[in-house]
């Protein structure tokens, strides 16, 4: 009898140490079902191509981003484009006077944004590299969207806070500390980046729009930069480049310029979000009858065009609150809506013009020059500029600019810190509040907390 | 001496003898019965309980068995015999059959009942009691505890009792000779004490454990049992975060252990690891969000144990670093038939409030404060000054939570059984309201079986119980609270035919009784099912498994309208659809041995493993555009629709084993470990071994100490040292991996990284060292216990800060920063007066805590260092500080700490910590006859968040404000709490008020209280009035909960401090439960 309970004990004591030996198998654990390992994701077509869309996905997921609607509000008004109605609302920024409170903000909005889609362009960019089983051409065009993201990522953090990290890894280890890079030589980072991904990607949009970045995309980019760094010979021959590809044409009807069928988008970002065209459309236009615009155009900005300009007319708007008549920016014409009509216009062939116009002047080719500002003024109802030196010129392509251009992407703001015009023309505007340093905001303290090697921009 | 002689008992009870056979050999022929008896009993030391009466008609027997078992010989033996028999322990009893004609016998057939009462070592019991109940018969055991009570109504009551035990009740069946075995009542410090795995008595303890019966919950009106335990138990935290129902708490044992990760302790169920506190179960509306313990029915609970030492909680590995709170829900004991119902109902209001401003005062405050602007107050930024109602008055506060909230509640039990196999099944159903306008309601049914059995050898145990509930919830999308302070001559909320009204001179304040139409419905199910098989072939040896399963579900639904919203901005309709699911089971096989060495020391061997899987999966579908509400409720009605789903996997093994050993009930050491397998850590990391040793000294034992101190009657000196984890991180940080992302890009699903990979890093360890005294007095009639410990977190998991330019915030790593809690905990019990009919009994507790951040490097330079400071605790306040209102300008100052002339986070310094720095309770039970009456007052010493300073809104905007902050500050000279009013954003006063006072330490405003928390009042009907209704026993109780508190706290309630969300209730309960 008692060696039967023996024996009932020594098998239990047997189960458990066989059981006990499993143990190491038994703590494993499946995957995760909403997560993918990473070497997996590039190994397979479709996961590495939504590892690029995803970085677009992200950009227009949430709001109060600089790449879908914040750049437009606070470049507009850190220069002379818009206002807020509510007083003292946003005043930090209209007065140039960003203090700790705004470091948040814009860490959020611009500097932490920024950062991350260009991690996950540099983790993409080093696992496409090592990638086996994804096709040559794949290969070629998700390491150019990936490098094209990454020099457009860096173009907006240069032109807003000058010099910044310049980070190529994806390792935390090499690059918590990382200090400031110069200017120059993160322009030519991107440069290079840009010149690669024009030969990595192909002339054709890979979809049925323009909203995945292509050869003449990344060229855009490029002429830009080299616009932006004086290189007038390149800048002009990208910018032909993509002009005289035939791709592209100015709408002639102003109203349509904006729309997801625009002939003269370069490159353009679908809105994700289901029932919501753009937020620059949802920040900008006022939401209901009784609401006010939060952003207003300034007097300023009204008053720099000229008469007859339809751009005024069609991209402006105005409603009357509380016995005021108050302008808004009208570029974007649908606030929110199930359907999807306006796409955020990032990349657009006028642009082009404007930048074939500028580097010709500055080559001396005063009849290009003229040429390129009038096929933009003639779509505008205007009549052929009447300037004919350089200097006068000059004034013409900026005057031109602003019309165009107005609350979009930065464009002003960047205009004046690039010319040097920025003093000049914000001290009358802005008054006592204005200083030389402000064309650069602050690095975000939070980021110089964690990072003691950042250094503070002057003035702050 | 009785306590000495008591366990003298119990030593005899472990060491008894086993020199007998355990098989018979019996050859014998036409021999009479008795003599088969004792030839049985000389084998096996069987003893035969029959009259000789009984065996008058007996046949002799006749039979050749060799060593076969003792209950087949019997069989034989009993063959054709008009008597049977049962084995109990033992005895052999011999019963006579159908001595009983039928069952439907009449009401009032008198039957002769004889018996033999014993105690617990099977040693007879003499002068014990036997009463019958309702045929008032009563006699007393003779000296070798036998009876014989005539003329008792058959199916009556039989009380027995005697003194030192506990009386028992039998109802009368079939069987007519009746083996009584009477228990030892047991003395306090005889109680079972369970630690996990094993149990031992409180005496015995070399741990910190602490005991809650579940009556101590039940006299407390609330829902959820956790909460009940508030000011009970020394050195546990819980924190009620709002008055609603369902709401969440946060319990923290002896302090905050872990800088960043959970803080939890364990909560386990039958043995079944549940659900923490502040596991979300719910993934929609974080605020209002259930506790999963809201679905625990605290009528079900028996106990609940608090594990805090090492010694008690090592045994738990790496997740007893924040304590242990095991949960035993009842079990049926009585052999008895019975129904039990409870039921009461009850109402709640709002306990605390602020005062608001009326129309008067708060359009003074805006005309101020417009005036100290210098600006007109036009439509777009006063529409309260300019074009509403200047003397239209509305009390939000009253309109929002000043309802009156109502629970009802119901519970039926039915147990029975035989000595053998017990069941008990139950049902129970609560419903609570809200004390909000519009019918939100939290309602919970719940059903449970238990079932127990044992074999008649007493080897085989088997005990299942099941237990579901279902709570369905329906409350607000968000908490109204946050409404109170609307203008009070904003609009009425609905014009004359019901409509919602939006604006008022084209200025909308919003309408929040559109969300009375925003529904959250969350329906809860937990599914808890749980067995223990052992099974002992020798006394001293068991073998068990212990088998559970737990399911939680929770299906949510948040549906947001056309009809709540604002018609001016053409909205639409949406509606998110959440589904949960988290299952675990574990599985626990274990082996126990217990031995004596020589005589005094006796040794208890435990070990065993645990396998656990948990897994959770989540869906989430969010419907947008809905353009009309009927549609609401159907997904593939929804425009546009986007979904989530994960499933996360937690995988979990362990060794465990236990020795103790106990030298003469004199010296006692408890040897705990575990090594423990998570798959939560990287796979390199994830095996670690966790121990403790406990020791305990009973030294009132020792004669000098005896002679000395004649009145203490008990005392002992404890310690124990050991090493526990944290594993409370999230499940998959290891992995290398891209997520998708909310939205598809132009019809392409979206990969993004899902974090900085680092799969290099494991357990928080958690130190933990503890000395304690325990005393008794004048017959423990005064106990004492005196606790001290310090507990060092060590290896820290953190989410390391890092630069975004690196693509993320932060990074999960191992940090070496210590964070030490020490404390010392004191409760007392005294049992003030105990006479027949009067008793007073009181028990006071109180803990102190002190929290430290003893190293953490490289703080400068990381991104704490404006949250933490070394040497303070975790919970620092770190800010400017406010030297008050400038009696100049009216506007708050703070001081430049640096000198550098700027008011910033240059300027900040350590001003306190929210910790409390003592809390505890004060409970005062009192019975007289029927009457019982308990009190329980809390305490808590502490600083809290100052209600107007922490809203960082400046004095003087389109908000109202209590009515005390009308002091402020107006002309030159003034000295006041409250700076001028203004409501301009470009004013120097409105920096100062919405920014720099929430960061200042004018937020720290001292949050202490005394509360009277409960007081629970019952009366017993007299026996003779409940007779009539076939009764056992009849109760009427009255329960009160959260009655006065006494504070300097200026917002709504100290305890859970927010302005924003509702304070907890006074509930008020009256019911009735009775025993058939």
């Amino acid at each position: 009898m008692k060696s039967r309970y023996i024996n009932i004990l020594l098998f239990t004591l047997m189960l458990q140490g066989l059981i006990l030996t499993s143990c190491k198998k038994f703590i494993a654990v499946d995957d995760p079902n909403d997560q993918l390992n990473s070497d997996m994701v590039f190994s397979d077509s479709s996961t590495a191509v939504s590892a690029i869309t995803g970085i677009y996905s992200e950009m227009l997921t949430s709001r109060n981003l600089f790449s879908n609607s914040s750049i437009t509000l606070y470049g507009g008004m850190s220069a002379d484009e818009l206002y807020s109605y509510a007083p003292g609302l946003n005043e930090e920024f209209t007065k140039n006077q960003i203090t700790q409170v705004n470091h948040v903000n814009i860490d959020n909005s611009f500097w932490k944004p920024a950062y991350k889609y260009i991690y996950a362009a540099n983790l993409a960019i080093e696992k496409l590299s090592q990638s086996q089983g994804l096709s040559g051409s794949l290969k070629n065009q998700l390491t150019g969207e990936a490098k094209f993201i990454r020099a457009f990522c860096f173009f907006h953090l240069v032109n807003l806070f000058g010099d910044v990290p310049l980070i190529l890894s994806s390792k935390y280890q090499d690059n918590a500390a990382a200090p400031r890079t110069t200017t120059a030589a993160v322009y030519t980072q991107m440069i290079n980046d840009l010149s690669d991904a024009k030969n990595l990607l192909s002339a054709d949009y890979v979809t049925a729009e323009r909203v995945r970045p292509n050869k003449w995309t990344a060229a855009a980019l490029l002429s830009r930069c080299f616009l932006y760094t004086n290189q007038w010979q390149n800048a002009a021959t990208e910018a032909n480049s993509i002009i005289a590809t035939g791709v592209y044409s100015l709408e002639a009807d102003l109203n349509n310029v904006f729309l997801n069928t625009s002939t003269e988008a370069i490159w353009q970002l679908k809105p994700v979000r289901p029932g919501f065209n753009t937020y620059e459309g949802l920040d900008i236009l006022p939401t209901s009858p009784f609401s006010y615009p939060t952003y207003l155009v300034t007097a300023n900005l009204r008053g720099s065009f000229e008469t007859g300009d339809n751009r005024k007319s069609t991209w402006i708007n105005s409603r009357v609150y509380n016995n005021d008549t108050l302008y808004f920016p009208f570029k974007y014409k649908v606030p929110n809506g199930a359907t999807l009509s306006e796409y955020y216009m990032v990349f657009r062939l006028a642009e082009q013009y404007l930048i074939r116009a500028e580097a010709a002047l500055n080559l001396n080719n005063i009849s290009d020059a003229r040429a390129n500002l009038n096929s933009l003024r003639t779509r505008a109802g205007l009549g052929n500029t009447l300037a004919n030196d350089i200097s006068s010129l000059k004034l013409a392509i900026e005057q031109e600019r602003q019309a165009e251009l107005f609350c979009e992407w930065g464009h002003r703001w960047y205009d004046l810190k690039r010319t040097g015009r920025a003093n000049n023309i914000l001290a009358p505007i802005k008054g006592a509040t204005w200083q030389s340093t402000d064309v650069l905001w602050p690095i975000p303290q939070q980021e110089i907390n964690l990072n003691p090697s950042l250094t503070q921009n002057p003035g702050y | 001496m009785k306590l000495l002689i008591l366990l003298t008992v119990v030593c005899c009870l472990q060491v008894s003898a086993t020199g007998y056979s355990q098989t018979v050999t019996l050859s014998v022929k036409n021999t009479p019965l008795e003599k088969v008896f004792k030839e049985v009993k000389r084998q096996t030391g069987f003893s035969f309980v029959y009259t000789r009466d009984q065996l008058k008609n007996s046949l002799p027997v006749t039979c050749n068995i060799v060593k076969a078992e003792l209950k087949e010989v019997l069989s034989i033996c009993f063959r054709n015999q008009p008597l049977s028999f049962v084995i109990e322990e033992k005895y052999v009893v011999v019963q006579t059959k159908n001595t009983i004609a039928n069952s439907d016998q009449k009401p009032d057939l008198l039957v002769d009942v004889k018996g033999h009462v014993m105690g617990e070592n099977g040693e007879p019991l003499a002068g014990a009691t036997i009463m019958a109940k309702n045929s008032n018969r009563g006699v007393s055991t003779n000296n070798k505890g036998d009876f014989f009570l005539q003329g008792v109504i058959a199916g009556d009551i039989l009380t027995i009792s005697s003194i030192g035990f506990n009386s028992q009740e039998i109802v009368l069946g079939k069987q007519l000779y009746l083996l009584i075995n009477l228990k030892l009542a047991v003395h306090s410090l005889e109680e079972t004490v369970v630690k996990g795995y094993y149990s031992t008595s409180k005496k015995l303890n070399t741990g910190s454990v602490i005991k809650i019966n579940g009556s101590q919950i039940t006299n407390q009106p609330v829902s959820n049992p956790i909460l009940g335990l508030e000011g009970l138990v020394p050195g546990l935290l819980v924190t009620q975060s709002n008055g609603l129902p369902g709401s969440r708490f946060t319990a923290l044992i002896r302090g905050q252990n872990s800088i960043q990760n959970g803080n939890s302790p364990l909560f386990v169920i039958d043995g079944v690891p549940f659900l923490s506190d502040n596991d979300a179960l719910t993934q929609l509306n974080g605020m209002l969000a259930n506790s999963p313990f809201n679905s625990i029915d605290p009528n079900d609970i028996e106990s609940i144990e608090i594990l805090k030492d090492a010694d008690a909680t090592a045994i738990y590995g790496s997740r007893g670093a924040n304590g242990v709170i095991l949960i035993t829900t009842k079990k049926n004991k009585a052999e008895r038939n019975s129904l039990s119902l409870n039921i009461s109902r009850g109402w709640g209001k709002v306990a605390r409030t602020m005062k608001l401003m009326n129309t008067q005062q708060y359009l003074e405050m805006r005309k101020e404060a417009f005036l100290n602007d210098s600006m007109t107050p036009a439509n777009y930024n006063a529409p309260d000054l300019v074009s509403w109602d200047q003397n239209r008055y509305t009390d939000w506060k009253k309109e929002f939570i000043e309802g009156t909230a109502q629970t009802y509640n119901a519970q039926l039990r039915y147990s029975g059984g035989n000595q053998f196999t017990k069941f008990s099944i139950g049902t129970g159903y609560y419903k609570e309201t809200t004390v909000f306008p519009g019918e939100f309601e939290d309602k919970k049914t719940t059903a449970d079986i238990n079932i127990n059995h044992k074999s008649q050898d007493n080897k085989l145990n088997l005990n299942f119980i099941t237990s579901y509930s279902a709570d369905n919830s329906l409350l607000p999308a968000q908490d109204l609270t946050t409404f109170i302070n609307l203008p009070p001559n904003s609009y009425p909320l609905k014009d004359a035919s019901g409509n919602l009204v939006w604006r008022e001179a084209d200025y909308s304040v919003g309408n929040p009784l559109a969300l009375l139409r925003q529904k959250n419905i969350v329906l809860t199910d937990r599914l808890t099912a749980n067995g223990i098989i052992s099974y002992r072939p020798i006394k001293s040896l068991e073998v068990k498994a212990n088998f559970g399963y737990n399911k939680v579900s929770a299906d949510e639904k948040i549906a947001s309208p056309i009809s709540a919203q604002d018609p001016a901005y053409a909205p639409t309709g949406s509606a998110v659809f959440g589904d949960n699911f988290i299952r675990t089971w574990i599985m626990e096989p274990q082996v126990s041995y217990k031995f004596n060495v020589k005589e005094k020391l006796k040794i208890e061997v435990l070990t065993g493993t645990t396998f656990q899987q948990t897994s959770s999966e989540r869906k989430l579908i969010i419907g947008d555009g809905y353009t009309n509400d009927a549609l609401l409720n159907s997904i593939a009605a929804a425009p546009y629709l986007s979904a989530t789903n994960t499933k996360v996997q937690y995988h979990y093994a362990a060794v465990f084993g236990r020795i103790g050993m106990d030298w003469a009930n004199k010296y006692v050491i408890n040897i705990t470990g575990r090594r423990d397998g998570s798959s939560r850590f990287g796979p390199d990391n994830r095996f670690a071994n966790f121990g403790a040793i406990g020791a305990a000294w009973i030294f009132s034992k020792e004669k000098f100490v005896q002679k000395a101190l004649p009145f203490l009657s008990f005392g002992k000196i404890r310690g124990s040292y050991g090493v526990t984890g944290n594993d409370q991180i999230g499940n998959y940080q290891f992995l290398d991996t891209y997520k998708g992302t909310i939205y598809a890009y132009d019809g392409q699903p979206g990969l993004t990284p899902s974090r900085l990979f680092n799969s290099d890093y494991s357990w928080e360890e958690n130190k933990k060292i503890e000395l304690a005294v325990e005393l008794g007095f004048f017959q423990d009639k005064l106990t004492m216990n005196l606790n001290y410990y310090k507990n060092k977190s060590d290896n820290q998991i953190i989410r390391y800060s890092l630069p975004t330019q690196t693509g993320f915030t932060n990074v999960l790593l191992n940090f070496p920063g210590v964070v030490q809690n020490k404390g010392y905990e004191i409760s007392i019990n005294a049992e003030i007066i105990k006479s027949k009919n009067f008793q007073w009994n009181t028990t006071f507790n109180i803990s102190h805590n002190q929290n430290t951040l003893v190293s953490f490097p490289g703080l400068a330079n990381s991104s704490y260092t404006s949250t933490y400071v070394i040497g303070k605790p975790l919970n620092a306040f770190r800010g400017l500080h406010f030297t008050g209102v400038d009696m100049q300008t009216g506007i708050y100052q703070f001081e430049d700490l640096n000198k550098d002339g700027i008011i910033d986070n240059g300027d900040y310094d350590y001003h306190g910590t929210t910790d409390p720095k003592y809390f505890g309770g004060l409970s005062n039970s009192f019975s007289y006859k029927g009457f019982q009456l308990n009190i329980l007052l809390e305490f808590r010493k502490q600083l809290g968040y100052d209600a107007v300073y922490y809203s960082q809104t400046a004095l003087g905007v389109l908000i109202n404000q209590p009515i005390y902050t009308l002091n402020r500050w107006r002309k030159v000279g003034d000295a006041t709490s409250y700076q001028r009013y203004t409501q301009d954003f470009t004013n120097p006063a409105f920096y100062p008020a919405t920014y720099n006072i929430g960061s200042s330490d004018a937020v720290l405003t001292d949050a202490s209280y005394i509360r009277l928390k409960n007081i629970a009042l019952s009366y017993d009907l007299p026996a003779s009035w409940i007779k009539k209704l076939n009764a056992v026993n009849w109760k009427l109780f009255l329960h009160v909960q959260n009655i006065l508190t006494i504070t300097k706290y200026k917002g709504h309630d100290p305890e859970s401090q927010s302005l924003s969300s509702l304070p907890p209730l006074r509930m008020i309960t009256v019911g009735t439960q009775v025993n058939f």
